[in-house]
């Protein structure tokens, strides 16, 4: 006999009235031999009664609950209780509005009470009773004490930064400091360096020139002393004999001040001069007699071969006696094979 | 004939629930199981609920006066065949509510009173001063009979009917995930606490403010 559980709009329409009659017999029926239509008949007549109390019927719903629902006293009193209900809500908002004051926004209110029911003037029926839900309080201190937490953290961890970052600016100032230091000791080094190389190859320098001059020096002595001997001989032996002057030039010094001078015997035909080379790569040589001016060649030679000995490498040349006049300066070049200039020699020629 | 009809009303009339019979009916309406006597405090309720949607002034009255006549015909017969003992109470009470609109409409003028009487937003047209005090008087109760509430009791019902239409559904979709029941289940849940409250309420306000059943 059981049918299929009406739904609610069913129901509720049963219970305004507004069934024909053989249905509104269908489930009176049902309302007492159903266990199901029984069950669900009771939260259908809550809903009806709050939304009359609501005002969130329709006006024929409303008119039929006025005069069909509300017909009975026992209907009557569960309308005024719902109304007590509705009353005892307003009166809990308004209370828990005023305390909530401070922490909520006039929006989120709003909207809270728009929600509850939108387009009315009072609130829902039982919305007042979030009031006597005991945790709100416990949320509310809960996310203050978060709140202050993280305030207290983020606070730290501000002041923190500005730490770091201070002490890094001051590493890398240190650092740029330390850099620039080191920058300038490597400069100061370099050019340290480069005074003491400087210093050591002038002193070599010098020391090789004061040792040629000691050669030439040496040379020019037992040049002399070949000369008396080779005078005193041609004055035994005076009909046809040539006469050969020595003579030993050092490379030109630093400083033009600086003029080797050569005495050249009145007899002598032929003058081998011995050019002091400064240390250098090359094998052959030529050698070119210039005027004081530089630009008359007056004599050059063939290609010359260096000698060797304690003081370094030596070039001989035979010249004629003819070709230098007395109180004459002339410049000996020593070139190499490819024609570069490997040092001049000066000299004065006094007879 | 006439005679014996009458002997016979009168015996029905005299016939009052012994403590037997009260039990002798308890036993029939669980069909076996024992409800410690919920079977029979849920007919009774659906059986005032339907005389009430008969817009009858007395319906308790009415739905014992249904469960006597049962009781009564399981003592005279030993047992009710044929119909399940719901659809039987049924069968009854559709017999009491017509004598009750016999009787009734052999007063015309109450009738017509009743059928009439018209019933504005306010429930009843009240004296001001009265109605005021008796809606103080209700608030009063409420807020004792809420006090006394449990309080998942008292979270349910305040949560149960907040806002309306969606909002209303979905709070209580929520709410059912948070039990971890059923809407349906929540549903009766809410219903029996609004109904301890409602019968708070009115004892409350009928006895000057007494404590919870």
């Amino acid at each position: 006999m059981s049918k299929q559980l009406d739904d609610a709009q069913t129901l509720t329409q049963y219970l305004l009235g507004s069934l024909s009659a053989a249905e509104r017999e269908r489930l009176d029926e049902l309302s007492v031999t159903d266990d199901r239509v029984a069950e669900a008949l009771k939260p259908v007549e809550n809903d009806l009664i709050d939304a009359y109390v609501q005002e969130e019927l329709d006006e024929a719903a409303r008119a039929q609950f006025k005069t069909h629902y509300l017909a009975s006293a026992t209907r009557r009193e569960r309308v005024a209780f719902a109304q007590a209900f509705h009353a005892h809500a307003e009166k809990g908002l308004t209370s828990q509005a005023t305390k909530a004051q401070v922490e909520t926004p006039t929006e989120v209110r709003t909207e809270a009470a728009t929600q509850v029911a939108p387009g009315r003037k009072g609130r829902g029926i039982f919305s007042a009773w979030r009031g006597f839900n005991v945790s709100r309080p416990a949320w509310q201190w809960g996310a203050a004490f978060a709140a202050l937490a993280l305030l207290i953290t983020s606070g730290w961890l501000i002041f923190d930064n500005a730490r770091l970052r201070q002490q890094l600016a001051q590493t890398e100032a240190r650092r740029d400091a330390l850099g620039h230091q080191t920058q300038e000791l490597q400069k100061e080094l370099t050019s340290q360096r480069a005074a003491s190389a400087q210093l050591a190859d002038e002193r070599t320098r010098a020391e090789r020139e004061h040792l040629a001059q000691e050669q030439t020096e040496r040379e020019q002595q037992r040049i002399a002393q070949q000369q008396r001997a080779a005078g005193q001989k041609s004055a035994s032996s005076s009909a046809g004999a040539s006469s050969i002057a020595s003579f030993m030039l050092a490379p030109q010094m630093r400083g033009a001040s600086q003029m080797q001078t050569i005495s050249i015997p009145t007899k002598s035909d032929q003058i081998i001069v011995r050019l002091r080379l400064e240390p250098n790569e090359f094998t052959t040589y030529r050698v070119t007699l210039f005027d004081e001016t530089g630009s008359q060649i007056l004599w050059r030679s063939s290609h010359l071969k260096a000698h060797a000995d304690a003081g370094g490498k030596i070039l001989s040349l035979n010249l004629r006696a003819g070709l230098l006049k007395p109180q004459t300066v002339y410049v000996l070049r020593v070139t190499n094979d490819a024609g570069e200039i490997i040092d001049d020699y000066s000299f004065r020629v006094v007879k | 004939m006439n005679e014996l009809s009458a002997r016979t009303g009168k015996r029905k009339k005299d016939w009052t629930l012994n403590p037997r019979a009260f039990q002798r009916l308890l036993t029939w309406l669980d069909e076996g199981a024992n409800s410690d006597g919920q079977k029979y405090l849920e007919m009774r309720r659906r059986l005032a609920a339907y005389f009430d949607r008969k817009n009858c002034p007395m319906p308790d009255e009415l739905a014992d006066e249904t469960l006597n006549r049962v009781a009564r015909r399981l003592e005279e017969e030993g047992a009710i065949e044929g119909d399940a003992p719901a659809r039987y109470c049924y069968i009854v009470a559709r017999f009491v509510f017509m004598e009750h609109l016999r009787e009734v409409q052999k007063d015309d003028t109450l009738l017509n009173d009743l059928r009439q009487q018209p019933h504005s937003d306010a429930l009843v047209v009240p004296e001001a001063d009265d109605e005021q005090k008796i809606k103080e008087q209700r608030l009063n109760c409420l807020e004792q009979c809420l006090s006394r509430l449990e309080s998942v009791s008292r979270e349910i019902i305040a949560r149960y009917y907040v806002g309306k239409a969606r909002v209303k559904i979905e709070h209580r979709r929520v709410m059912a995930e948070e039990l971890g029941i059923t809407m349906n289940a929540l549903s009766i849940r809410a219903c029996r606490i609004r109904d301890k409250l409602e019968a708070c309420v009115r004892e409350c306000a009928g006895a000057g403010g007494n404590t919870l059943p």
